[in-house]
């Protein structure tokens, strides 16, 4: 892996497991472009919230969940495919409600909200069955 | 790596990071809650959604026996995940 604006990219298999093997990939790229705590947090969050919803629900889909990652103008350009998957839009609104009581709360919708919030430039494209979700985050 | 125990004051401690593939772990020391306790953030790195929802699911369960947690020592990054989600309205955290 090299710094730059060079792609690193990595297939994993579809699982919640699969999640320690992710995180040991950002780990390292933000190890690599000295990317700052308050960062790698928010990158960890979205990169898991979409793997799993991925994982979640689409279980039966065919094929690994491929990451890809770079650097370019001080952002990190992040991007998440599915090749075997119904639509699921991950830039739609989740319709949460944060006002509700705690009896009425729940977390369904919550991890996708919390990273449109996040990040910036979130894009969902479905094209013959393949997801693909990407988002920007600026360095500092 | 995720960690979760009671300490000597019964206080619940977490440690690492709570991802979706750690709900289960904390579940099973969570579920054994019956009364109000502290749960310290102090070791805790990271939390992602799934490991809010168990907070939630916990939280919800005592509430019914007028129980609580209360929650401790969190990080800047994981508190604005709280204060995101409004989950600051819903807890006590201090």
């Amino acid at each position: 892996m090299n710094a730059g604006t060079e792609t690193v990219e990595k297939l994993f298999s579809r699982s919640i497991q699969s999640l320690e093997g992710v995180f040991d990939f950002t780990n390292e790229f933000a190890l690599i472009h000295r990317i700052n705590d308050k960062v790698r947090y928010v990158l960890d969050l979205a990169v898991e919230e979409f793997f799993t919803n991925m994982v979640k629900y689409n279980s039966k889909g065919t094929g690994g969940i491929q990451m890809r990652m770079s650097v370019n103008n001080n952002e990190i350009i992040v991007h998440l495919v599915d090749p075997d998957s119904e639509v699921f839009d991950v830039t739609k609104d989740r319709g949460i409600d944060l006002h509700k009581s705690l009896a009425e709360r729940n977390v369904g919708g919550l991890g996708v909200f919390l990273v449109q919030k996040l990040v910036e430039n979130l894009h969902y494209h479905h094209q013959n069955r393949i997801s693909t979700i990407s988002f920007r985050l600026p360095l500092e | 790596m995720f960690d979760i125990r009671m300490n000597e004051h019964g206080d619940v401690v977490l440690s690492g990071r709570l991802d979706a593939a750690q709900t289960e772990k904390a579940l099973e020391v969570l579920n054994k809650i019956t009364k109000s306790v502290m749960v310290d953030f102090k070791e805790l790195d990271y939390i992602s959604s799934a490991g809010l929802g168990v907070l939630l699911a916990t939280q919800k369960r005592l509430s019914q026996s007028g129980n609580r947690l209360k929650l401790i020592n969190m990080n800047s990054h994981i508190k604005d995940v709280f204060h995101f989600a409004r989950f600051d309205m819903i807890f006590e955290i201090q």
